[in-house]
């Protein structure tokens, strides 16, 4: 999977999921999911649900922080090297 | 003696003690009477009068709990909600209550002004490290003295999602949340030099509870911590050296799954979880993970009884495992079958809890709390049985309410708001077992031209409702299954679902 298809993939899910539409305007790759009330508690889960699922990418606990995934910018600098082949 | 006096008491005699901590930001209990009385004053400047409603729109933060005390230092009512709230949601308690007052973020404040009566004033607070300049403080003069409480004054109204259409104010008098705060104290065995981290929030029964039974003994709540990243909650435990935590089952379900919590348990000196039945299986883990001197209370409540009815003592935990525990000491406890006869040891029937702690009734709903409020105390719509010692089980629900989380959440509430739109025929919502939620929402429904747009389903819900009430998934069906008489059977529902996933 390409850069631009994992990215394309997190949107979909975080624009699907948590904002309820497919209009692309509506979330910028740096905004912050915490401080724009996009995710809570249950979100991340889900999130890390999907990370782990649908990715493959194994997150552990000492990474479940906000560096790691409060943004797709962070969310793709903390994943794109470790998607399985 | 009420709250507030017990805690101004504290004030006074251990001013250099802290009472809230927030990161690198603490409220002495000096300040804390300080700050209150100078906010009391700004108030009163501003009208406020004896039982009169103040909406709290804020979270958890040290700003909240001067406002919150303020407002009790003159008297007033102070009504929590929820600050993830829509406008919808917030308009609609302020109009129920008939509030004088709401105080609340600018950003919140911005989205309220079409949406509420003109009689109420907003107050804006940007929390910020000047707690003088975030409150508007600067020439305030104290407000010294407490306005004298009776026993039946109200002390605050915390709405709650009744089981038939609109959400409901649980009314507490200042003797309600008396008589609960001591009991919970004397079993927890709070004192001074407790510390409490919490992440639940203060307008919630639970957190609520919490943030009193600390601040009357003298201790420490610590805030800022949220359970979004579970690590930094166990690494904020260890940090702060907090001595207590309190959490639901999906609190802990989190702690255990994603944390580091076994390999290193905080050295807590208490733990206590409710918000619904924690399974023995988590039970078991989340004992395992703690630290052996860490004592693990399990506890029942309502909203309705100012938050506890029963507790766990940790040392029947194992022998007693999967219980409520047994009756506050000031609750009587019954179960009785629907013609409200007691029923035998053993035998399941509805739960009723009778005490000083149980709510006046709902605010201005007399047919309501006609309901719930009978000769035999609160009936809390559960069920369950009591054991021979007197221990209780609770088995299931009476009433149609679903649980994702710590929430409880009436289905009508989110089915009225999907049927708003021209597109949906009809709706109902039901909740799914879920293994991390306990629960999920998921909204059947029946579209009008036969195509369903289920994107739009949810997006119209979030505009109008917190977010833990917006459906998280959407299926599409020709026809709801009723009874008779038009009702729709959500056993039924289920059902079909259930034959969807397997099929």
């Amino acid at each position: 999977m390409s850069d631009m298809e994992i990215r394309s993939q997190l949107r979909a899910f975080i624009l699907e999921n948590y904002l309820f539409t497919d209009d692309q305007n509506a979330l910028s790759d740096t905004q912050s999911f915490l401080k724009a009330g996009i995710l809570d508690s249950m979100g991340i889960l889900e999130l890390i649900a999907f990370l782990e699922e649908e990715l493959g990418v194994m997150v552990a606990p000492a990474e479940m922080v906000p560096e790691n995934l409060d943004s797709i910018d962070n969310l793709m600098a903390f994943i794109v090297n470790r998607i399985p082949a | 003696m009420f709250i507030p006096d017990q805690v101004w008491l504290r004030c006074e005699q251990n001013p250099n003690a802290v009472a809230v901590e927030h990161g690198n930001s603490k409220l002495t209990y000096g300040q804390l009477a300080d700050v209150s009385s100078r906010y009391a004053s700004r108030l009163n400047n501003l009208g406020l009068a004896r039982q009169e409603r103040v909406v709290i729109c804020l979270e958890n933060s040290i700003e909240y709990v001067v406002v919150f005390y303020a407002i009790w230092r003159l008297g007033g009512i102070v009504v929590p909600v929820n600050a993830r709230s829509t406008a919808t949601e917030l308009a609609l308690v302020v109009r129920q209550c008939s509030a004088r007052l709401i105080v609340t973020s600018p950003a919140v404040a911005s989205t309220l002004s079409k949406s509420l009566p003109e009689s109420v004033e907003v107050e804006t607070i940007e929390p910020s490290l000047d707690l003088f300049a975030s409150l508007g403080l600067t020439e305030a003069i104290p407000l010294q003295q407490q306005v004298p409480l009776s026993s039946d004054d109200i002390a605050q109204i915390l709405y709650t999602s009744g089981t038939t259409g609109d959400p409901k104010g649980v009314v507490l008098s200042h003797e309600n949340l008396a008589i609960n705060t001591d009991d919970i104290v004397r079993y927890l065995q709070l004192n001074q030099q407790d510390r409490v981290l919490t992440i639940l929030p203060f307008h919630f029964s639970y957190g609520n509870s919490v943030l009193h039974t600390h601040l009357v003994t003298g201790g420490t709540v610590i805030v800022g911590f949220q359970m979004v990243f579970p690590q930094q909650v166990v690494d904020g435990l260890r940090q702060t050296k907090a001595t207590g935590f309190s959490g639901v089952p999906t609190t802990f379900r989190s702690l255990v799954k994603l944390t580091d919590i076994a390999q290193f348990p905080p050295p807590l000196r208490y733990v206590t979880q409710a918000g619904g039945a924690m399974g023995v299986d988590l039970t078991q883990q989340l004992l395992a993970a703690l630290d052996a001197r860490t004592r693990l209370f399990v506890m029942y409540g309502q909203t309705e009884a100012a938050a506890r009815i029963t507790y766990l003592p940790p040392e029947k935990l194992n022998d007693k495992m999967g219980s409520a525990g047994h009756a506050l000491e000031h609750i009587v406890l019954s179960i009785r079958d629907d013609d409200q006869r007691p029923c035998a040891t053993g035998c399941v029937g509805e739960v009723y809890a009778q005490g000083g702690n149980i709510m006046q009734g709902y605010w201005q709903n007399p047919e309501a709390s006609a309901c719930v409020l009978t000769k035999y105390g609160l009936k809390t719509g559960d069920l369950g049985y009591l054991d021979a010692d007197g221990y209780l089980f609770i088995t299931g629900r009476k009433v149609d309410m679903i649980k994702v989380a710590e929430n409880r959440i009436n289905p009508l509430e989110i089915e009225e708001v999907i049927c708003q739109s021209d597109s949906i025929l009809e709706a109902a919502v039901i909740g799914v077992e879920d293994e991390r939620t306990g629960q999920r929402l998921v909204a059947c429904c029946v579209s009008r031209s036969g195509q369903g747009d289920s994107l739009m389903v949810k997006r119209h819900c979030a505009q109008q409702l917190v977010g833990y009430k917006v459906p998280r998934e959407v299926v599409w069906l020709d026809q709801l299954p009723k009874t008779a008489s038009g009702k729709i059977q959500r056993f039924k529902l289920l059902e079909q679902l259930q034959g969807l996933c397997d099929a």
